[in-house]
């Protein structure tokens, strides 16, 4: 998998409204956005305003005098500007609360938040992992992400810490990257 | 936030799983944001957890019919 830099040239590049430039980074840091935004927001609505904003105020920043200088410090200027628009929105949903009797952030109808996330090539790869898991661990993911229950007693329940936890999503993610490089091999030969 | 004390940590699969403290959580969301490496574990392991509750959701699904 390739990774990622921001160097000078990038935000020079950036700066002048390059689209394949402006493309590449909207596509990379949204990604982060979506999932940083997920785990506080159950509206996909929601998410994506925000999402939208952030980009917004973070293009116009970028073509000001004075606005960041050092491409290194791109992503943390991203993440800050999306804390500040998150803030926003949890004041103005708070508001409106108030004098709507809303509850905060409704979940949207129309496709969950994780469908973006999923195609048939991550499936297979995932059904083959889980497939060959032990059934201990499948059922503490069971417990964790379906069953919804608090960490604290799956941990008790299948007589593991929360370090267990990690290792297992650890392992099963280093599975996942395998089979994506076997697939990227596969195709490249 | 060091490279080195997220990967020691495992502080992208904390961060998935909803273990990570409130500063702990902005410590790291702070780091990967600019950390390619990190942020790549973050994506994968996102892909792979909204996979999961997917695939094990369709099963559950499949059983109560």
């Amino acid at each position: 998998m390739e990774l990622e830099s921001f160097d000078e040239a990038y935000l020079k590049r950036l700066r002048a409204a390059e689209p394949a430039t402006c493309d590449h980074f909207v596509a990379y840091f949204g990604k982060l956005l979506f999932i940083k935004l997920r785990s506080r927001l159950r509206s996909p609505q929601a998410i994506e305003d925000i999402r939208q904003e952030t980009f917004a105020r973070v293009f116009t920043k970028l073509g000001n005098e004075g606005g960041i200088r050092n491409p290194a410090s791109l992503g943390s200027f991203v993440n800050s500007v999306c804390n500040n628009v998150l803030l926003e929105h949890y004041r103005s949903s708070s508001r409106n609360d108030y004098l709507e009797d809303n509850p905060v952030d409704p979940p949207d109808k129309g496709p969950s938040i994780d469908e973006k996330l999923v195609t048939k090539q991550t499936q297979r790869h995932v059904r083959q992992i889980l497939s060959q898991l032990p059934e201990k661990n499948r059922r503490i993911l069971y417990a964790l992400f379906i069953e919804e229950k608090p960490k604290d007693q799956v941990c008790q329940e299948f007589g593991v810490n929360r370090d267990y936890l990690r290792v297992l999503l650890h392992r099963a993610k280093q599975s996942f990257r395998a089979a994506f490089e076997q697939d990227e091999r596969g195709t490249g030969s | 936030m060091t490279h080195l004390e997220a990967v020691k940590g495992r502080l992208a699969e904390g961060y998935l799983l909803g273990d990570l403290s409130m500063e702990q959580l902005e410590e790291y969301e702070e780091h990967y944001f600019g950390c390619p490496v990190c942020a790549e574990e973050v994506k994968l392991g996102a892909v792979f957890l909204a996979n999961v509750k997917g695939i094990l959701g369709n099963e559950q699904d499949t059983r109560n019919r």
